[in-house]
């Protein structure tokens, strides 16, 4: 590239050398002369200017085009993508400093928006929308014309609108507690869809902003939406997804799908029959409905007709796992346990990040009374996910009936570090650990399973318990206190909280919760009879101290 | 040699075609800016949105979270509201919060295009509408009880909308009631309308109103006088107001509904006929057209018609209920009750909450004693609307006919988070725990109401019965006297001396 403005500098003298050649014709041959050095390159800075000049035109016409089929390209994939920007939600004072900014706001809906569509459960693509402060921003340096208006008014004049979330947190005092923290959104999708929450009271921040996306989501994706609210709201579910079919929208396959599984899970076979047909019916290629509607058959009795839907589903996805799966349960139920348990193993090769199939062989095999061989699939599946509960289950069962307290415990320890965010398995391990008498380390167990589901009664009362036995008799008394006003009525922890005043002599208060036991048990539960007895010693008690303070003749 | 010289004319003729495609893009790109950009000003000219500035807010609240802006979006929210409540189908006036408006400045300049639209419209004499105020408070923690907010309507004049103080309504609703003071402004029809239902004769007098000054809304102020007279059953008044919605408009749809309405009303199902047969049967009335013709098949005794046509209708506007439950009710009518409950449960399939197909199927339920199915039917709208405490009390009333207490017991604990219950709710919720011998609970229930200036006698007696029968003499003694006390000609009077008489010392 250098050489290249030097090139028409050399014509000329190369020209010159030969026409002095033509002219020395007639002339005697020379003697043979050494032969010329190659003629010097001379380079003229005027033909060096122009031609550096040419070369930068071209380097900059080549980067100029590059930047607009790229800035075209941005501007065209900015129009066509269905995005729905997050918009920073307002929020009040007292938030801001506990770092509940306005744009942390917007990101705690945008993963409120991921947990709604893990909660549905669905393999359908959802909206993919994200917050305003992780968008890129285009903006052109020097000029103040955003890219991002520019793309706005552009959309707002083809009727392309972006969907934009916005919205506010407002407090009814500058305090600003949860229980008086109302979250209210506007989906701007051409309308304006006003979302008003509840105040932010008895449930977790996390689960605050799931129900807020999945009212997000009835607007922009209604059946994620449905689907989220599936297990939760079966009856709700139902209706919304009946609407979807009725509306012919577009997912009317996938709700119908869904009312085929609600059904499932209500054991309504029949029904679950009709859906998944109705789905495969809008359409017959519909994987997830075709492989539901062979296992409905099966569940549902009909088992020739459930054989020749697995045999299409095999024949033309014969690496399916899922497909081979249910041809091994369909086997099962023909009494072939040998022929179901080669087709699960094959299963958990073509899907070997699974647990689900080993635990599946583990419980065909348990249920034939070989119970070793269970016990080394139940395993095996448990090397996968120590967490599985299918696995999990019976193992805890064989070792605990075999009084294997240590293999107990190791079995849900597994378990409750590989899910450090299930609190029941982590109530599972505080058990087992309270099982062995190691109360210190229980009790760590039920305080990470607190700090998970912080209202949980069951939690509150049986870690309460383990503060009284090691003697931490104000915690235990918060925790009871905690557990009462969860159940105000279940004599249990007013009986302990009772017991935990009198062991440390806080006799009124103890009679108070004890007279408040005999109040509540009235169908005779041992609560009643203890407190009762309490109640003896407490009279005891006090008349001694009456007597002692009479004065001696 | 020749290599060199080609190389050289081929980088000539690069840069020159370069050089063309770089105008060529320059070009394009004006073309295209300026093929959008005029349109877009021209769009920005003619729709004139009605502007809602930010609203001034005391610091107070602003730390709260109502700032200004949020402000703004509170009574955009409220305009949205107030207008959904108007049953009329004119399209209103368009409001945005200046926050939601899209800023489009040009380079360098700091003009924006916003700016250049403004003096454009001034220049044509075409008046901005803005919606400016502010909230004040009387003390500085700006408790609601002295917080009022003032708007202004500024256009050619400026008009003040001055509301009470806030107090004890809901901010939704308070927004709502600015926003109706904005539409009496600027939209005077849709302020009628969206009071059609909870002020008549308010909505009346608007409506006449504007129906004597003749403007362009002066056939819709009829069609809703009409609507209005048709759902008080003055079916003569509201034929005579549609009647003259036509007159203005012989092409008014939504007149000529109503004139096959008040007809039908009126039984005069010739007219009905002649007024169906102008309308069209496709378009966005079509459910409703075909619904009044499967009225007026209903009305000349022709039921079959009449079903086919209602299932058209169901057809036609796939998510509403109504012409479900219509075709049940005229399968009812036909003696085909298998047919009815289909179309009911179809109702139901859709709205679980349905009052018409909820009342019908219930009735049906019962009139076969099937009790546990009715239940079915109200558990389900529980279910599907679990905030809504009219679910809840059907739920209660039908488990109380099956002497479910428990169930019931369960039904108006959920009762209790919602809503406050009634003096009668809570001495029948404390009469079914009694029942269970839930004691504790059933006093906790009623315990407010007997210890209330003045009490409610029957609240005492009951918690004293209730420490009665929990073995708690001391008690109930008390409280047997203080009922005693309580008036002369109390029914309980016998039941409480007996109880004394039999507890003794």
């Amino acid at each position: 590239m250098a050489r290249a403005p030097a090139q028409p500098a050399t014509r000329p003298a190369r020209r010159k050398t030969a026409a002095s050649g033509t002219r020395k014709v007639a002339t005697p041959a020379p003697p043979p002369a050494e032969p010329l050095p190659p003629p010097k390159r001379r380079i003229a800075l005027p033909s060096l200017d122009a031609g550096a000049t040419l070369l930068r035109n071209i380097i900059l016409n080549i980067v100029f085009v590059l930047a607009a089929a790229l800035f075209i390209a941005v501007m065209i994939g900015q129009f066509l993508y269905d995005q729905v920007v997050i918009e920073p939600i307002a929020v009040p004072k007292a938030l801001i400093e506990q770092g509940m900014t306005p744009e942390v706001a917007a990101s705690r809906l945008w993963d409120g928006l991921r947990d709604a569509q893990l909660q549905a459960r669905s393999s359908k693509a959802s909206v993919s929308a994200i917050p305003d402060s992780q968008r890129i921003q285009f903006a052109l340096p020097d000029v103040g014309l955003s890219l991002d208006s520019i793309v706005r008014q552009t959309r707002q004049f083809l009727n392309l609108r972006q969907t934009r979330i916005g919205g506010e947190i407002v407090c009814k005092t500058e305090a600003c507690t949860p229980g008086e923290m109302q979250l209210r959104l506007r989906v701007l999708k051409g309308t304006n869809e006003v979302i008003d929450l509840p105040p932010m009271e008895g449930v977790n921040q996390r689960g605050y902003f799931t129900n807020a996306a999945i009212q997000v989501l009835s607007v922009l994706d209604p059946f994620i939406a449905v689907a989220a609210i599936a297990d939760a709201q079966p009856v709700r579910a139902t209706a919304l997804a009946r609407r979807l079919i009725r509306q012919h929208h577009s997912d009317a396959k996938w709700a119908h799908n869904l009312l085929g599984n609600v059904h499932t899970n209500a054991e309504d076979y029949t029904l679950a029959i009709s859906d998944y047909r109705a789905a495969l019916a809008l359409d017959p290629e519909f994987l997830v409905a075709r492989i539901n509607l062979a296992r409905a058959l099966r569940q549902a009795g009909a088992l020739d007709a459930s054989q020749s839907a697995y045999d299409a589903l095999s024949a033309a996805f014969p690496d399916n796992a899922s497909v081979v799966e249910g041809l091994a349960e369909l086997l099962n139920v023909r009494g072939d346990v040998e022929g179901a348990l080669a087709l699960l193993q094959r299963a958990a090769e073509l899907n070997p990040a699974s647990p689900h199939y080993l635990a599946r062989m583990g419980q065909i095999e348990e249920a034939r009374g070989r119970t070793e061989e269970a016990l080394i699939w139940f395993e095996r599946s448990l090397e996968i996910d120590p967490s599985y509960i299918l696995a999990v289950e019976p193992l805890f069962v064989a070792r605990a009936s075999s009084g294997d307290l240590v293999g107990t415990e190791a079995l849900m320890g597994a378990a409750a570090r590989y899910q450090p965010m299930d609190a029941s398995s982590q109530a599972l391990h505080a058990a087992a650990l309270s099982f062995l008498g190691r109360q210190a380390e229980a009790l760590e167990a039920f305080d990470r399973a607190l700090a998970i589901t912080p209202d949980d009664f069951d939690l509150l009362y049986q870690s309460a318990g383990l503060l009284q036995e090691l003697d931490r008799v104000p915690e235990a008394v918060e925790r009871f206190t905690r557990a009462i006003a969860l159940r105000p009525y279940d004599p249990a922890p007013r009986f302990g909280r009772g017991s935990a005043y009198l062991i440390t002599s806080q006799n009124v208060l103890a009679r108070a919760d004890l007279e408040r036991v005999m109040e509540l048990d009235t169908s005779g539960t041992q609560y009643g009879n203890l407190a009762t007895g309490f109640l003896d010693i407490l009279d005891g008690l006090e008349a001694a101290e009456v007597k002692a303070e009479e004065p001696r003749p | 040699m020749s290599e060199q010289s080609g190389g050289g004319l081929g980088l000539t003729k690069l840069d020159a075609s370069l050089s063309t495609l770089r105008t060529m893009i320059v070009n394009i790109g004006f073309f295209i800016t300026m093929i959008l950009l005029i349109p877009t000003m021209g769009a920005q000219i003619v729709r004139n949105p009605i502007v809602i500035e930010p609203i001034g807010v005391p610091e107070a609240l602003a730390d709260r979270g109502l700032t200004s802006a949020v402000a703004a979006n509170r009574v955009w929210d409220g305009l949205q509201d107030f207008s959904e409540t108007a049953a009329i189908a004119r399209q209103s006036f368009v409001a945005v919060p200046d926050s939601q408006l899209v800023e489009f400045a040009l380079p360098g300049s700091g003009l924006s295009v916003d700016a250049i639209v403004k003096q454009l419209r001034q220049f044509f004499g075409s008046q901005e509408t803005r919606i400016a105020g502010e909230i004040i408070c009387q003390t500085s923690d700006c408790a609601p009880e002295g917080q009022r907010l003032r708007l202004r309507v500024i256009g050619r004049s400026v008009e003040i909308i001055d509301l009470p103080p806030l107090g004890t309504t809901p901010v939704p609703v308070y927004f709502r009631e600015a926003a109706a003071g904005i539409y009496d402004e600027l939209d005077p029809l849709i302020g009628a309308a969206a009071r059609a239902v909870t002020d008549p004769e308010g909505a009346i007098a608007r409506a006449r109103r504007i129906a004597s000054t003749g403007g362009p809304d002066a056939r819709w102020a009829h069609v809703l006088l009409g609507d209005i007279a048709l759902s008080q059953d003055r079916g003569e008044d509201a034929k005579v107001n549609y009647l003259a919605a036509l007159a203005d408009d012989p092409a008014f749809v939504e007149a000529r509904i109503g004139l096959v309405r008040a007809s039908l009303a009126l039984g005069q199902n010739e007219d009905a006929r002649a007024a169906l047969s102008q309308l069209p049967t496709e378009g966005d009335k079509a459910a409703v057209i075909i619904r009044l013709q499967s009225d007026l098949a209903a009305s000349q005794g022709d039921l079959d018609g009449a079903q086919q046509l209602a299932r058209a209708a169901a057809e036609a506007d796939p998510l509403a209920p109504a012409p479900l439950v219509h075709l049940g009710a005229l399968a009812l009518e036909a003696g085909q009750a298998e047919d009815a409950r289909a179309a009911f449960r179809e109702a139901l399939a859709i709205d679980p909450g349905y009052g018409a197909a909820l009342r019908a199927l219930g009735e049906m339920h019962r009139a076969e004693g099937d009790l546990e199915a009715a239940e079915a039917l109200v558990r389900d709208w529980a279910d599907y609307a679990p905030d809504d405490g009219e679910a809840l009390r059907a739920l209660i009333a039908v488990r109380l006919e099956r002497e479910d207490f428990e169930g019931t017991a369960e039904a108006y604990s959920k009762l209790v988070e919602l809503t406050a219950l009634t003096p009668d709710e809570a001495m029948q919720r404390a009469q079914v725990l009694q029942s269970l011998k839930r004691y504790a609970e059933a006093g906790d229930a009623i315990l407010a109401l007997a210890e209330a200036t003045p009490p409610l006698p029957e609240a005492v007696l009951l918690l004293a019965q209730l420490h009665d029968e929990a073995g708690r003499a001391v008690k109930a003694r008390p409280l047997y006297e203080r009922y005693l006390t309580l008036g002369t000609e109390l029914p309980g009077i016998e039941t409480a001396k007996a109880a004394l008489e039999r507890l003794g010392d």
